[in-house]
């Protein structure tokens, strides 16, 4: 760690950890009830237990991306971060902003208050006093990294990551948006979730993954640099359009079905381009970095977004297609692959690579990390292929035959228990991660890490 | 970063076109063609998404035939054909831009870019006059599906008429000869996909 | 940098565009309303595939450029332009029900 604020990264990254194992807990938790349906369903109902699953993960993806900022901006731009005081006040802002929102979903307070209650929007249903904390931190984080920027050295790495950065702060303006038109509501929503996810996101996962392949592989930046851009681009060029994918069926005209298969249809071209960016920096790559789990967390990202947001998006993403299949099992395994696969993995990996530095130690515990990449993918991965099977079915018997939705769900439990399981899997490497990462080695036995815990 | 014994090998040239050289070297297979990379990275997209309309274009006529035969009789083809013309002889100005341009003849350089400019607007002329006779009997874009298509492929083409020409005067005032051939790549781009595109919307049936 | 085509190059292919795209809009029936039939459909997609051809070997100066993409680019084309006939060559002959 050559800049002392680079340290402020650790605390974003502690909180994005605990809030990852939140989010694990509760996808198991919403595991257990599609098995067992009257699971807690007083106490704590299926769209509440679902709303933290799908929330406490936008908001831990997000720290880890403002942690890898604040690692990574101030070796890009050769200066320490403008006002660390800041850095640490947006991340209060934003633990505030978090816990009220966990507290005013789990126990409903305000029921339709304008500022206080919960605005029952999917993945937006913050209260309004939360969004706007939001928009503070957004501003003051962007005021601290762009003035970083500004005042050291401009690299690639930087300017896509801050165009990134802007775009999401942008973006979530529109969440601030809530027209009484469903249709209208529904619009503007996905300027929010789909040009965050499939757009602006995928601008920081480039510049996260191209800094990370830089020291890893020790491949010239200028090589580095062509590659980011050409990614960005065709991330930009199939992703802004391909918001039209979204507008298929709730009543926008129907030229967004054309519009949205054929740039949606495109949108695994930058996924595919990642691919081919990070194994061939590896086999050019001349340095042997002793962080190996950060290297294999960054190939994985590449492949695993590949296949989750890449071919699994692809899958159903043509409207005659997603005619039958909107809404199925199908669009759960597309999203669980998806987000794992890029923007899990590569905050993981920024996470791998950065905390032997933040905490000052060897890359340590480096077997148990990688072992728990192994756990998790594969965990994810049979999740995915569950799910994508019960979709299968659920389209054809309920889409195809039109037999009822709860007949259908009825016929699906053997896949709904495979998923769980798989989904305990996954928990079992999150914590693997968690020890790997935070648990120092003992320094004597190295060697004995190898002895991975027992699956 | 650089390693200094691959400059070493370069001749001896004024140190800009070597820093250029390298920069175009390292990226690597895309060196190999005429203006900046990113412009033939944004030809394959532009190309990728065209082909993929025309093929759905195809397809849904199948589905549908009579109401895109229909729908079809009622294009101008002439105007079709006679803007093909235009933007064909626009591209050739483009080009010819480029080469005088290469011969350091700036000024004429800029005369055939203010030419081929002036040709893309008689191509909008021409296809604004069919959009206004479509919008005159009542035909939208929700008319039906072939309308929908003929509009989406025309009006997305159209469109990057417009950014064409808009490209077209900042490169006919920043005037490398990089620059020029960036232009002029994506003018003949826009060339390109019209002659894929006019056979298919407006002829074959 | 690379070496544009010479004048003498692009006029050569700025004429026969314009012949070629004549030749489209005979092929094409322009001021037909009739089906064109399987030959016709044949020779709009070859002649597009010369037109096609000249704008990337001499407009895009792709004669200059190193490497495969010349031919990458015509395999491309003669991909597209090869199912797009067909299809249309199905359709008019309704070897479909519809």
């Amino acid at each position: 760690m050559k800049y002392p604020t680079q340290k402020i990264a650790l605390a974003y990254f502690a909180v994005a950890m605990a809030l990852f194992a939140i989010q694990v807990l509760g996808g198991l938790l919403a595991g257990y009830v599609y098995v067992a349906p009257n699971f807690l369903s007083d106490i704590l109902p299926f769209n509440i237990i679902r709303m933290l699953h799908t929330n406490s993960l936008i908001v831990w993806l997000l720290l880890g991306f403002f942690g890898a900022t604040y690692y990574l901006i101030p070796e890009e731009a050769e200066r320490d971060i403008e006002s660390p005081m800041l850095a640490y006040l947006q991340l209060i802002i934003l633990v505030i902003g978090t816990l009220g929102v966990v507290v005013t979903y789990v126990f409903d307070l305000f029921p339709g208050n304008w500022l206080l209650g919960k605005e029952g929007r999917e993945f937006l249903e913050q209260p309004l006093w939360v969004k706007l904390g939001i928009v503070v931190a957004a501003l003051i984080f962007l005021y601290n990294v762009t003035m970083t920027v500004l005042k050291g050295r401009k690299t690639a790495i930087t300017n896509i990551l801050l165009i990134g950065l802007w775009g999401i702060a942008i973006f979530f303006l529109f969440s601030l948006y809530n027209p009484g038109n469903l249709v209208l509501d529904k619009m503007y929503w996905w300027y929010v979730v789909h040009l965050w996810v499939e757009a602006v996101w995928e601008l920081v996962l480039a510049s996260i993954l191209a800094f990370l392949m830089l020291k890893l592989t020790g491949v010239d930046r200028e090589v580095i640099e062509k590659w980011v851009y050409s990614i960005v681009a065709l991330a930009l060029f199939t992703g802004l359009l391909g918001t039209g994918h979204h507008y298929y069926w709730i009543g926008t005209p129907g030229y967004w079905q054309w519009i949205g298969s054929v740039f949606s249809a495109l949108e695994v071209a930058p996924f595919f381009a990642m691919v081919v960016f990070a194994f061939m920096m590896v086999w050019k790559g001349h340095r042997d970095h002793p962080n190996k789990a950060a290297l294999l967390w960054s190939l994985g990202c590449a492949v695993l977004a590949f296949f989750g947001a890449g071919v699994w998006g692809f899958l159903h993403t043509l409207a005659p297609v997603n005619y039958y299949t909107h809404g199925t099992q199908i669009t759960a395994a597309h999203g669980h692959l998806a987000f794992f696969g890029a923007y899990v993995s590569i905050n993981l990996a920024i996470i791998t690579y950065a905390m032997p530095h933040l905490l000052g130690r060897e890359p340590y515990n480096q077997v148990l990390n990688m072992a728990s990449f192994w756990v998790m993918s594969a965990g994810m991965a049979f999740m995915t292929f569950t799910l994508t099977f019960a979709g299968t079915i659920q389209t054809h018997l309920q889409r195809v035959l039109g037999e009822g939705y709860m007949d259908v769900q009825d016929q699906l439990p053997v896949f709904y228990w495979m998923r769980f399981g798989s989904g305990a899997v996954v928990v079992i490497g999150v914590l693997m991660f968690l020890y790997a990462t935070f648990v120092p080695a003992s320094a004597k036995t190295p060697q004995r890490a190898s002895a991975a815990p027992a699956e | 970063m650089r390693d200094t014994e691959r400059t070493g090998t370069v001749m001896p040239e004024t140190a800009g076109d070597a820093a250029a050289d390298e920069d175009r070297a390292e990226w690597g297979p895309l060196a190999a063609l005429p203006g900046n990379p990113m412009m033939w990275l944004l030809i394959w997209s532009e190309l990728a998404v065209f082909s993929l309309g025309l093929i759905g274009f195809a397809i849904a006529w199948i589905l549908d035939p009579e109401t895109f035969r229909q729908s079809q009789a009622t294009l101008n083809r002439l105007a079709g054909g006679i803007n093909t013309m235009v933007l064909v002889s626009s591209g050739f100005c483009a080009a010819l831009a480029v080469e005088a341009q290469s011969r350091k003849q700036g000024n004429a350089a800029r005369w055939w870019l203010a030419a081929a400019s002036l040709l893309g607007l008689v191509f909008l002329v021409v296809k604004g006059m069919e959009y206004a006779d479509k919008a005159a009997q009542g035909i939208g874009i929700d008319t039906n599906n072939f309308y929908t298509l003929y509009y989406l492929l025309t009006g997305f083409h159209a469109l990057h008429v417009v950014l064409g020409i808009v490209i077209l005067i900042i490169v006919g005032w920043r005037n490398s000869l990089e620059n020029l051939e960036t232009g002029a790549a994506f003018w003949h781009m826009v060339d390109l996909i019209w002659i894929l595109l006019f056979p298919v919307v407006y002829l074959m049936r | 940098m690379h070496n544009p085509p010479s004048r003498k190059i692009l006029i050569t292919a700025w004429l026969t565009l314009l012949a070629l795209t004549a030749g489209t809009m005979i092929s094409g029936h322009v001021s037909g309303g009739d089906a064109l039939g399987p030959a016709w459909i044949a020779a709009l997609a070859a002649i597009t595939l010369f037109k096609a051809r000249i704008v990337l070997r001499d407009y895009l100066n792709l004669r200059a450029a190193s490497g495969g993409w010349g031919r990458g680019f015509t395999a491309f084309l003669i991909l597209l332009l090869g199912i797009l006939a067909l299809l249309f060559i199905i359709q008019g002959l309704r070897l479909l029900p519809t």
